[in-house]
Protein backbone atom coordinates (compact mmCIF):
# COMPACT_ATOMS: atom_id res chain seq x y z
CA UNK A 1 0.00 0.00 0.00
CA UNK A 2 1.48 3.43 -0.81
CA UNK A 3 2.65 5.21 2.53
CA UNK A 4 0.09 7.99 1.48
CA UNK A 5 -2.60 6.16 1.79
CA UNK A 6 -1.99 4.43 4.77
CA UNK A 7 -0.96 7.65 6.26
CA UNK A 8 -4.63 8.66 5.14
CA UNK A 9 -6.65 5.35 6.60
CA UNK A 10 -9.52 6.45 8.51
CA UNK A 11 -9.34 5.41 12.03
CA UNK A 12 -12.39 6.81 13.00
CA UNK A 13 -16.08 6.23 11.05
CA UNK A 14 -18.98 8.53 12.13
CA UNK A 15 -21.55 8.22 9.35
CA UNK A 16 -24.17 10.17 9.84
CA UNK A 17 -23.65 13.66 11.57
CA UNK A 18 -20.09 13.88 10.00
CA UNK A 19 -17.04 12.06 10.05
CA UNK A 20 -13.49 12.49 11.75
CA UNK A 21 -10.45 11.04 9.92
CA UNK A 22 -6.91 11.48 11.42
CA UNK A 23 -4.04 11.89 9.03
CA UNK A 24 -1.22 10.26 9.92
CA UNK A 25 2.36 11.97 9.38
CA UNK A 26 0.75 15.05 10.18
CA UNK A 27 -0.54 14.84 13.91
CA UNK A 28 -3.76 16.54 13.23
CA UNK A 29 -7.60 15.16 12.28
CA UNK A 30 -9.04 16.26 9.36
CA UNK A 31 -11.74 17.64 11.19
CA UNK A 32 -12.84 18.45 14.38
CA UNK A 33 -12.26 16.67 17.67
CA UNK A 34 -15.31 15.23 18.58
CA UNK A 35 -15.09 15.78 21.80
CA UNK A 36 -13.90 19.77 21.01
CA UNK A 37 -12.99 21.74 23.67
CA UNK A 38 -12.18 18.42 26.01
CA UNK A 39 -9.66 17.99 24.08
CA UNK A 40 -7.73 20.98 23.92
CA UNK A 41 -8.22 24.48 22.24
CA UNK A 42 -7.09 23.15 18.91
CA UNK A 43 -9.46 20.09 18.11
CA UNK A 44 -7.84 19.25 15.05
CA UNK A 45 -4.89 18.22 17.26
CA UNK A 46 -3.94 14.91 18.27
CA UNK A 47 -3.14 13.09 21.47
CA UNK A 48 -0.94 16.59 22.49
CA UNK A 49 0.75 16.53 19.16
CA UNK A 50 3.07 13.69 20.70
CA UNK A 51 1.97 10.44 18.63
CA UNK A 52 4.51 8.42 19.24
CA UNK A 53 4.28 8.60 23.23
CA UNK A 54 0.44 8.67 23.67
CA UNK A 55 -1.92 7.05 21.76
CA UNK A 56 -5.58 7.41 21.43
CA UNK A 57 -7.76 4.81 19.20
CA UNK A 58 -11.10 6.21 20.49
CA UNK A 59 -11.02 9.85 19.93
CA UNK A 60 -11.80 10.08 22.94
CA UNK A 61 -8.89 10.18 25.30
CA UNK A 62 -5.54 9.74 24.94
CA UNK A 63 -4.05 7.07 27.00
CA UNK A 64 -0.09 5.95 27.57
CA UNK A 65 1.30 3.80 27.62
CA UNK A 66 -0.36 3.03 24.46
CA UNK A 67 -1.66 -0.82 23.84
CA UNK A 68 1.38 -3.40 23.50
CA UNK A 69 2.24 -3.94 19.72
CA UNK A 70 0.04 -5.39 17.54
CA UNK A 71 -2.63 -4.50 19.60
CA UNK A 72 -4.01 -1.35 17.84
CA UNK A 73 -7.31 -1.19 15.62
CA UNK A 74 -5.45 -0.22 12.88
CA UNK A 75 -2.07 -0.45 11.06
CA UNK A 76 0.00 2.90 12.01
CA UNK A 77 1.87 1.84 8.72
CA UNK A 78 5.61 3.16 8.16
CA UNK A 79 7.46 5.73 10.49
CA UNK A 80 5.49 9.13 10.00
CA UNK A 81 7.58 11.76 7.60
CA UNK A 82 8.63 14.74 9.26
CA UNK A 83 6.25 16.96 9.40
CA UNK A 84 6.13 20.27 6.60
CA UNK A 85 7.38 23.17 8.07
CA UNK A 86 4.18 24.71 6.62
CA UNK A 87 1.46 22.72 5.52
CA UNK A 88 1.34 22.38 1.53
CA UNK A 89 -0.74 25.05 -0.88
CA UNK A 90 -4.67 24.63 -0.72
CA UNK A 91 -3.99 23.03 2.88
CA UNK A 92 -5.13 24.85 6.06
CA UNK A 93 -5.72 24.00 9.85
CA UNK A 94 -8.94 23.53 9.21
CA UNK A 95 -8.90 20.29 7.33
CA UNK A 96 -9.05 22.18 4.47
CA UNK A 97 -8.86 20.33 0.48
CA UNK A 98 -6.66 20.62 -2.59
CA UNK A 99 -3.31 19.75 -0.68
CA UNK A 100 -0.70 17.17 -2.21
CA UNK A 101 -0.72 15.50 0.82
CA UNK A 102 -3.70 12.96 -0.23
CA UNK A 103 -7.50 12.84 -1.73
CA UNK A 104 -9.55 15.67 0.14
CA UNK A 105 -11.23 14.97 3.08
CA UNK A 106 -15.08 14.49 2.52
CA UNK A 107 -17.37 18.06 3.34
CA UNK A 108 -19.55 17.55 6.80
CA UNK A 109 -22.12 14.87 6.21
CA UNK A 110 -21.35 14.09 2.65
CA UNK A 111 -19.73 11.24 0.88
CA UNK A 112 -16.30 10.66 -0.82
CA UNK A 113 -17.28 6.65 -1.54
CA UNK A 114 -20.12 4.82 -2.04
CA UNK A 115 -22.49 4.61 1.40
CA UNK A 116 -22.24 0.78 1.24
CA UNK A 117 -18.61 1.08 1.21
CA UNK A 118 -18.51 3.77 3.89
CA UNK A 119 -20.52 1.72 6.02
CA UNK A 120 -18.89 -1.90 5.68
CA UNK A 121 -15.58 0.13 6.69
CA UNK A 122 -17.10 1.84 9.40
CA UNK A 123 -18.57 -1.66 10.52
CA UNK A 124 -15.22 -3.46 10.08
CA UNK A 125 -13.75 -0.65 12.52
CA UNK A 126 -16.77 -1.11 15.00
CA UNK A 127 -15.62 -4.99 15.22
CA UNK A 128 -12.16 -4.24 15.51
CA UNK A 129 -12.83 -1.35 17.95
CA UNK A 130 -15.03 -4.52 19.91
CA UNK A 131 -11.85 -6.65 19.46
CA UNK A 132 -9.20 -4.41 21.17
CA UNK A 133 -11.81 -3.65 23.80
CA UNK A 134 -11.66 -6.90 25.30
CA UNK A 135 -7.81 -6.96 25.89
CA UNK A 136 -8.25 -4.21 28.43
CA UNK A 137 -8.22 -5.94 32.14
CA UNK A 138 -10.07 -3.41 33.93
CA UNK A 139 -13.86 -4.02 33.68
CA UNK A 140 -14.65 -0.32 33.88
CA UNK A 141 -12.58 0.91 31.03
CA UNK A 142 -14.25 -2.72 29.00
CA UNK A 143 -17.48 -1.22 29.84
CA UNK A 144 -16.09 2.41 28.59
CA UNK A 145 -14.36 0.61 25.37
CA UNK A 146 -17.79 -1.27 24.21
CA UNK A 147 -19.56 2.41 24.64
CA UNK A 148 -16.85 4.26 22.85
CA UNK A 149 -16.70 1.45 19.91
CA UNK A 150 -20.72 1.45 19.75
CA UNK A 151 -20.79 5.65 20.04
CA UNK A 152 -18.53 5.98 16.91
CA UNK A 153 -20.74 3.57 14.58
CA UNK B 1 -3.72 -7.39 15.18
CA UNK B 2 -6.33 -7.87 18.59
CA UNK B 3 -7.41 -11.80 18.87
CA UNK B 4 -10.37 -12.33 16.41
CA UNK B 5 -13.89 -11.44 18.56
CA UNK B 6 -16.04 -14.34 18.97
CA UNK B 7 -19.16 -14.10 16.27
CA UNK B 8 -21.42 -16.51 16.23
CA UNK B 9 -23.24 -17.45 13.24
CA UNK B 10 -26.61 -18.03 13.97
CA UNK B 11 -28.78 -15.98 16.39
CA UNK B 12 -29.55 -18.45 19.29
CA UNK B 13 -32.61 -17.76 21.50
CA UNK B 14 -34.12 -15.55 19.98
CA UNK B 15 -35.61 -12.95 22.61
CA UNK B 16 -37.44 -9.98 20.83
CA UNK B 17 -38.24 -9.35 17.51
CA UNK B 18 -40.08 -6.07 15.66
CA UNK B 19 -41.24 -6.08 12.40
CA UNK B 20 -41.55 -2.90 10.05
CA UNK B 21 -43.61 -1.98 7.23
CA UNK B 22 -41.74 -0.42 4.02
CA UNK B 23 -42.31 2.59 1.89
CA UNK B 24 -40.24 3.67 -1.37
CA UNK B 25 -39.36 0.22 -2.02
CA UNK B 26 -38.46 -0.24 -5.88
CA UNK B 27 -38.58 -4.41 -5.37
CA UNK B 28 -41.56 -5.94 -3.89
CA UNK B 29 -40.38 -5.73 -0.37
CA UNK B 30 -42.69 -5.29 2.28
CA UNK B 31 -41.24 -5.98 5.41
CA UNK B 32 -38.09 -5.20 7.30
CA UNK B 33 -37.56 -7.76 10.66
CA UNK B 34 -34.94 -7.01 13.47
CA UNK B 35 -34.43 -10.06 15.62
CA UNK B 36 -32.40 -10.08 18.83
CA UNK B 37 -30.66 -13.16 20.80
CA UNK B 38 -30.73 -13.83 23.95
CA UNK B 39 -27.18 -12.35 25.62
CA UNK B 40 -24.57 -14.93 26.53
CA UNK B 41 -21.44 -15.10 28.09
CA UNK B 42 -18.06 -15.07 25.51
CA UNK B 43 -16.74 -18.22 25.34
CA UNK B 44 -12.91 -17.26 26.23
CA UNK B 45 -13.40 -14.44 28.64
CA UNK B 46 -15.50 -12.92 31.24
CA UNK B 47 -18.31 -10.39 29.08
CA UNK B 48 -20.97 -10.96 27.42
CA UNK B 49 -22.46 -10.88 23.45
CA UNK B 50 -25.82 -10.10 21.99
CA UNK B 51 -26.46 -11.28 18.70
CA UNK B 52 -29.01 -9.50 16.73
CA UNK B 53 -29.64 -9.52 12.75
CA UNK B 54 -31.68 -7.37 10.67
CA UNK B 55 -33.78 -9.43 7.79
CA UNK B 56 -34.86 -8.00 4.73
CA UNK B 57 -32.97 -5.14 4.07
CA UNK B 58 -28.47 -5.20 3.70
CA UNK B 59 -26.72 -8.10 4.93
CA UNK B 60 -28.70 -10.72 6.91
CA UNK B 61 -25.56 -11.71 8.82
CA UNK B 62 -25.78 -11.79 12.03
CA UNK B 63 -23.91 -8.87 14.28
CA UNK B 64 -22.94 -8.72 17.72
CA UNK B 65 -22.91 -6.04 20.42
CA UNK B 66 -20.48 -6.80 23.19
CA UNK B 67 -20.56 -5.59 27.08
CA UNK B 68 -19.07 -6.50 30.60
CA UNK B 69 -22.52 -7.69 31.41
CA UNK B 70 -25.65 -8.59 29.78
CA UNK B 71 -27.18 -5.83 30.15
CA UNK B 72 -24.89 -3.36 28.62
CA UNK B 73 -24.39 -6.13 25.53
CA UNK B 74 -28.32 -5.71 25.08
CA UNK B 75 -28.14 -1.54 25.48
CA UNK B 76 -25.60 -1.56 22.93
CA UNK B 77 -27.60 -4.41 20.61
CA UNK B 78 -30.31 -1.53 20.68
CA UNK B 79 -28.22 1.31 20.41
CA UNK B 80 -25.93 -0.73 17.31
CA UNK B 81 -29.18 -1.58 15.93
CA UNK B 82 -30.42 1.92 15.84
CA UNK B 83 -27.44 3.03 13.79
CA UNK B 84 -27.75 0.20 11.28
CA UNK B 85 -31.35 0.93 10.76
CA UNK B 86 -30.64 4.44 9.71
CA UNK B 87 -27.77 3.76 7.68
CA UNK B 88 -29.04 1.31 6.02
CA UNK B 89 -32.30 3.07 5.15
CA UNK B 90 -29.98 6.39 4.20
CA UNK B 91 -28.31 4.50 1.34
CA UNK B 92 -31.05 1.81 0.01
CA UNK B 93 -33.45 5.42 0.02
CA UNK B 94 -35.89 3.14 2.28
CA UNK B 95 -38.15 4.50 5.00
CA UNK B 96 -39.34 2.11 7.91
CA UNK B 97 -42.77 2.51 10.19
CA UNK B 98 -43.46 0.50 13.29
CA UNK B 99 -47.10 -0.23 13.41
CA UNK B 100 -46.91 0.70 17.23
CA UNK B 101 -45.97 4.94 16.27
CA UNK B 102 -47.00 7.24 13.76
CA UNK B 103 -44.41 9.58 14.18
CA UNK B 104 -41.78 7.32 12.03
CA UNK B 105 -39.68 6.43 15.61
CA UNK B 106 -38.73 2.98 15.20
CA UNK B 107 -38.23 2.90 18.61
CA UNK B 108 -34.20 2.26 18.95
CA UNK B 109 -32.06 4.30 20.07
CA UNK B 110 -29.26 5.72 18.05
CA UNK B 111 -25.64 6.12 19.96
CA UNK B 112 -24.67 9.47 21.29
Amino acid sequence: MPADQIRNRTVGCKMTDGEYVLRFGTGRFLSEDPIESQGGINFYRYVRNNPTTWTDPFGLQEQQPPLPPGTYPFDPGPPPSPLPPSLPPGWDNKGGAGGTLGPPPSPKGGASCPVNERRESCEVQWENDNSVCRILSEASARARCYQSANQRL
Amino acid sequence: MPEQLFKPNTIGQIIAERKFTVFGAVDQRSEVKVVLGKPEKLPDGPDFYCPFQIVGMGSDKVRCSYGIDAFQAIQLAMTSIGAFLKSLCESEQLRLRWEGDDSDELGFPLPK
